[in-house]
């Protein structure tokens, strides 16, 4: 089990127990987290699951190409710990983490 | 107090409500679904659920998202008439909603096949179907899968991932024959093969049998079919009540149908495009278009004036390895040039009218697709002298004109 915390730009927290293999959009729509659309349904196709990753315990890799490419042409103003949450997955790797809710 | 009904409740009903609730806290929803599950994403059936054990769901919101938004979600709920006159519509179960403005996003119904066993066929549609068709095909060795657009090809590549044979009949010449430039749908059918699909191109299909598919070019094998022959408006419930339809429910610019209290999104809607009328079935229509419409109801409602659909067009589709994305409505009738730069399993191929860029489609290559959008978006004229200043790198020419 990973720990997932979900930080809405309104500042509210919603953190969550995740199974391996769940991505965090998936996380975040079923636990009505504020700010994630997930457009796109996971398909890494859309910028509506962006958020920053504030804090790690654990190894994740980085962003795939599509993913790389989204965050350069679509999000206003990447971050360098930015991601799309549909392509966040947890593992035994991880033991916890945070992420914030990024607009659009 | 009437407020809005939103009948259908796919991705353009769901997105139509939730944008209502946003902008306007007290006006009364009611979303009406056929279905008795909580409305869910349905890309992913065709791409990974159908071919997952565990046959996962993926919801367009949290449980207890319409509660808290006041949204009256009624499942298991199917709608037997509206009526316009006295504006309310009658449920199945014969109980009358009285609304102010009603939304249309009834979506589209498989077409079924026309032939001898046909109806012994399964196609993807809804998680109903998966739920049918999932065990099937992981149980299957054969599979055949009739007509090549996007569902069947993402069927086909997805079960020969699983190690079946499979086999895709298709009555064109290639696959995705109206859906990509020419020299694209090449492609995808020739890594297909090379992948150890059997394509039949040009294959008229007879009747489908217990043990597979009788065909023009012979007996094909097969111990589950599956069809993905396209997919029709549902426009039973508007034609019936007197809305103008043509492929879709005709609606005007701005969303609104023959009637001036009823709108229509999604699937099922056609509107102007460019000098002609369009029906859409994307992600990118569903979301865009109900979005517009639900602040265009809501503008009406406080008297303001309310904004025209102009849409930017994307769609992909997910093949096993092949990712392909369209930016931009292309069309067979168009010329089309092929960037350089292209490699065993990736292209990009430009839609040109006059010289200028239409539509892009791309396999493999993000960033040329992202760019694409993005420059379609813009409005502005792309030349193809304009692509070829820039070394053929759609990035590069976006990043130079924004």
């Amino acid at each position: 089990m990973t720990q997932v915390t979900f930080t809405q730009q309104d500042g509210a927290q919603v953190t969550v127990e995740a199974n391996n293999g769940e991505h965090l959009m998936k996380l975040a729509l079923d636990n009505g987290v504020v700010g994630i659309t997930g457009a796109c349904g996971g398909s890494c196709m859309c910028a509506t699951c962006h958020v920053t990753i504030d804090e790690l315990n654990g190894s994740l890799a980085g962003p795939g190409e599509m993913e790389a490419e989204i965050l350069d042409m679509e999000v206003d103003d990447p971050q360098e710990t930015s991601r799309l949450c549909c392509q966040v997955f947890v593992s035994d790797d991880i033991d916890s983490i945070n992420v914030t809710v990024m607009e659009g | 107090m009437s407020g809005i009904i939103v009948i259908g409740a796919g991705h353009a009903g769901v997105n139509a409500a939730a944008c209502l609730r946003k902008l306007d806290a007290e006006v009364s929803i009611t979303l009406l679904s056929a279905e008795r599950q909580l409305p869910y994403h349905r890309p992913p059936l065709s791409k990974k659920a159908v071919f997952d054990a565990n046959l996962p769901i993926e919801m367009l919101q949290a449980n207890g998202f319409y509660e808290k938004a006041n949204i009256d979600l009624r499942l298991n709920c199917t709608v037997a008439a509206i009526n316009p006159i006295d504006k309310s519509v009658t449920l199945a179960n014969g109980d009358q909603l009285h609304y102010q403005q009603l939304i249309i996003a009834t979506g589209t119904r498989l077409r079924s096949l026309p032939i001898p066993g046909g109806e012994s066929a399964m196609g993807v549609y809804t998680y109903a179907d998966i739920e049918s068709l999932g065990p099937k095909l992981l149980a299957a060795e054969k599979v055949a899968i009739i007509g090549g657009g996007f569902i069947g090809c993402e069927v086909a590549a997805g079960a020969l991932k699983l190690g079946k044979q499979v086999s895709l009949l298709i009555t064109g010449p290639r696959a995705l024959r109206r859906a990509v430039a020419p020299v694209l749908g090449e492609k995808v059918t020739s890594l297909h093969r090379q992948n150890g699909m059997h394509v039949h191109t040009g294959c008229k299909v007879h009747s489908i049998k217990a043990d597979g598919v009788e065909t023009d070019q012979g007996f094909v094998e097969a111990d589950l079919v599956i069809t993905g022959i396209g997919a029709d408006a549902n426009l039973d419930l508007a034609q019936a009540a007197g809305l103008e339809t043509h492929q879709g429910i005709l609606v005007d610019s701005h969303g609104k149908t023959s009637d001036e209290h009823i709108y229509a999104i999604g699937d099922v809607a056609e509107f102007p495009y460019g000098e002609g009328m369009q029906r859409l079935e994307s992600i990118q229509n569903a979301t865009d278009q109900s979005a517009l419409v639900a602040a265009n109801i809501i503008a009406t409602r406080n008297g303001e004036s309310s904004n025209a659909y102009q849409p930017t067009p994307w769609f992909w589709s997910d093949q096993g390895d092949l990712k392909l994305q369209m930016a931009g409505l292309g069309s067979l009738n168009l010329e089309h040039r092929e960037l350089p730069g292209g490699t065993d399993t990736s292209m990009t191929v430009v839609h040109l009218k006059d010289e200028q860029m239409v539509a892009v489609d791309t396999l493999n290559t993000p960033g040329h697709h992202l760019a694409a959008r993005k420059l379609l978006e813009m409005r502005k004229p792309i030349t193809w002298a304009m692509i070829e200043d820039c070394d053929f790198d759609l990035k590069k020419l976006f990043k130079q004109l924004r």
